[in-house]
C-alpha cells in the first residue's frame, strides 16, 4: 500500500510539476520563488498523502500549498517590500482547476513555462537543463546522469540561466505574434536536440537513452497539445518515426547495426502509424517545414519492408523539396546517397564526387563512408578501403567509428 | 452545409506515407481551401479520449477510447459548403492529393449560434 501510494505521488511529480510551477511563476512572479514553492509543496505533499489520501485535484491542492509556503517565506523575510507583496498575494484568488472560467490560463501557464525555458537569450545548454527540469520534471542528478556529466555542471547550468533571466530581464510571456515563428524555432530546436542525445549516444546503457528520447517527446506532445503549431506536429512525428526503430539500430555492447541489416519485424507499427498521421497533419494545415519532410523521409523508410524495397523516388522527392527551404551540404549529401540506391551506386559516387568540393564535406566522416559503401557495391575493393580509412580518420563518434571499422575489417578479409 | 470529411484505418494496419507531389499539392489545396474559407476546422482524432460520466448525482472523469473498436480516424477535415455536390467535388481534389484509397463524408446536422440567432 506504502508503495502504491509513493508511486502515486512520483506519478503525480512527473504529470503535474510542471503545471503547478508553471502557475505559481505566474501568482507569485518570480521563478525561483516559485520553484522552492513547487518544491516544498511536494515535500508536505510526500508526508500528508500516504496518511490523508491523494486529494481529489492534486494540482490544485500542490499550487495552493506552494502559495502559502511562499507566503510563509515572505513572512519570515519580514522586509517591507515584501510586505506589500505578501498583501498582493493574498489579494489573488485561488488557483484555476478544471471547473474554473481560468481553467484556460493554465494552458497558457505551460506553454509560458516551455517558451521561458527555451528562450533564445540563453546558452543552449542551460535551455536544455531548465526544459528537462521544469518541464519534465527530471532531477538534476537524472540529467545529470542521462547526459554522462557531474551534477554540479547541470546545476551551473541552471544558475547561469537563472542569472540572465534576472540580469537581462526576460519577461515571462508568451512571445508576442511577431515573434512567435522564431521563438517556437528554438523551442523544436531544444525538443530535436534532447531526442537526439538519446538517440545517438551509445554510451550509458539503454534505459538512460530512452528516459531522454520518452522525454523529448513527452514535452513536444505537450508542445502539441497546447499550440497546433504544423512544424510542431512534423517535429513530433519525426520523434516517434525514429523512436519506433530505436531499439533495432543498436546492439547490446552499444554497436550500430546498419539500416540494411535490422531486424524490421521489431520496429514498432502504432508509432510509426501515428507519427505519420501527424505528418498528415501537418501537411493539412497548408504548410510545410523541415521537421515534416525529416519526418517523411523517415516515413518512407519505416513502410518499407528492406532496403532494397524502400521507395527511394520519395525519398530523393523529399530531400529535393527540403533542399529548396533548408539549403545545406548535408542534406545534399544524403540527397545523392537517395540518388546511388534509386538509380544505382555510379550515379550516386558521381554526385557526392562533385559535392565533395564543397570543404564542409570535404572534412566530413559521411562523405567519404558513403563513396566506400557505393565503391564497394561496384566492387572497387581498393578504393572503398582508401575511403574507409578516411571516414575513419574524419569521424568524431565513438559507435560509427566502431562501424566504420567493421566495415573496413569485412572488406580486407 | 458542413460535412465532417474523414478517413479511417484498423490497428496495425500499415499506413502509407504521403507522395512528394502529393504532400505539395495537398498543402496547396489546404492553404487554398483555408483561405476561401472552406475549411471549418481540420484535425485529428486521438485515440485516447476522456469520458465524463454522470451517474446518480456522481460524476466520474476517467480516460477511455475515443470508440470501441479496431478503427482509428487519424485525420478529420470539417467543411462548408452550399451543396452535396460541392462536397463530393471537393472530396473529389483532397482524395487526389493523397492517392489511392477512401474518404468518408458525412454531412452534419449541427446547430451553431447563428442558427439560434434566426
Amino acid at each position: 500500500m506504502q508503495l502504491n501510494i509513493n508511486d502515486d505521488i512520483s506519478r503525480i511529480y512527473k504529470f503535474e510539476s510542471g503545471r503547478v510551477l508553471a502557475t505559481l511563476i505566474r501568482i507569485l512572479g518570480d521563478f525561483h520563488r516559485a520553484e522552492e514553492a513547487m518544491q516544498e509543496a511536494f515535500s508536505i505533499a510526500l508526508e500528508k498523502w500516504p496518511e490523508e489520501g491523494i486529494p481529489k485535484n492534486p494540482y490544485s491542492w500542490l499550487v495552493s500549498a506552494g502559495k502559502f509556503k511562499a507566503i510563509d517565506a515572505i513572512r519570515r523575510a519580514k522586509r517591507g517590500r515584501e510586505l506589500m507583496e505578501e498583501n498582493a498575494l493574498l489579494a489573488t484568488e485561488n488557483v484555476a482547476d478544471a471547473d474554473d472560467p481560468d481553467f484556460d490560463l493554465l494552458e497558457d501557464d505551460q506553454l509560458r513555462l516551455i517558451f521561458f525555458c527555451c528562450h533564445p537569450a540563453l546558452p543552449l545548454d542551460s535551455r536544455i537543463a531548465l526544459a528537462l527540469r521544469d518541464v519534465c520534471a527530471m532531477r538534476t542528478e537524472e540529467i545529470a546522469r542521462a547526459y554522462l556529466l557531474p551534477t554540479e555542471t547541470i546545476k551551473k547550468r541552471i544558475s547561469r540561466a537563472k542569472a540572465l533571466f534576472r540580469d537581462k530581464n526576460i519577461p515571462y510571456e508568451i512571445p508576442p505574434k511577431s515573434e512567435m515563428a522564431g521563438r517556437l524555432n528554438a523551442v523544436l530546436h531544444v525538443i530535436y536536440l534532447i531526442f537526439n542525445e538519446g538517440y545517438a549516444a551509445t554510451a550509458g546503457d539503454n534505459h538512460l537513452r530512452k528516459e531522454l528520447t520518452d522525454e523529448a517527446i513527452f514535452l513536444c506532445r505537450k508542445l502539441v497539445a497546447l499550440t497546433p503549431a504544423p512544424e510542431g506536429m512534423g517535429l513530433l512525428a519525426l520523434l516517434l518515426i525514429q523512436e519506433a526503430r530505436r531499439e533495432s539500430r543498436v546492439t547490446d555492447d552499444g554497436d550500430l547495426i546498419a539500416l540494411e541489416a535490422q531486424d524490421r519485424t521489431r520496429w514498432d507499427r502504432d508509432l510509426i502509424n501515428e507519427g505519420i498521421s501527424f505528418i498528415q497533419q501537418a501537411i493539412m494545415s497548408g504548410r510545410l517545414g523541415p521537421y515534416t519532410l525529416q519526418a517523411a523521409i523517415a516515413s518512407v523508410h519505416a513502410v518499407a519492408d528492406s532496403l532494397e524495397n524502400t521507395q527511394w523516388d520519395l525519398i530523393v522527392g523529399y530531400y529535393d523539396m527540403l533542399l529548396k527551404i533548408q539549403p545545406s551540404p548535408i542534406i545534399a549529401l544524403n540527397r545523392a546517397i537517395a540518388v546511388g540506391m534509386k538509380d544505382g551506386p555510379a550515379a550516386g559516387i558521381a554526385l557526392i564526387d562533385a559535392l565533395a568540393r564543397d570543404v564542409r564535406l570535404k572534412s566530413h566522416h559521411l562523405t567519404y563512408a558513403a563513396r566506400a559503401d557505393f565503391l564497394k557495391r561496384l566492387n572497387s575493393n581498393d578504393d572503398a578501403i582508401k575511403n574507409y580509412k578516411k571516414a575513419i580518420e574524419f569521424c568524431q563518434s565513438g559507435s560509427e567509428r566502431r562501424y566504420l571499422e567493421k566495415q573496413l575489417a569485412e572488406i580486407l578479409k | 452545409m458542413q460535412f465532417f470529411v474523414y478517413f479511417t484505418i484498423s490497428e496495425g494496419q500499415k499506413m502509407n506515407p504521403p507522395t512528394p507531389e502529393g504532400m505539395a499539392k495537398m498543402s496547396k489545396f489546404m492553404e487554398d481551401a483555408f483561405n476561401a474559407g472552406t475549411i471549418v476546422a481540420t484535425g485529428r482524432l486521438p485515440r485516447e479520449t476522456t469520458h465524463v460520466r454522470l451517474e446518480d448525482g456522481e460524476f466520474s472523469v476517467s480516460d477511455g477510447p475515443f470508440i470501441e473498436g479496431k478503427d482509428i480516424i487519424p485525420g478529420f477535415t470539417v467543411i462548408s459548403v452550399d451543396s452535396k455536390q460541392e462536397a463530393i467535388e471537393w472530396v473529389k481534389s483532397m482524395r487526389e492529393c493523397m492517392g489511392n484509397g477512401t474518404l468518408r463524408m458525412a454531412q452534419l446536422a449541427a446547430t451553431g449560434p447563428e442558427d439560434l440567432k434566426r
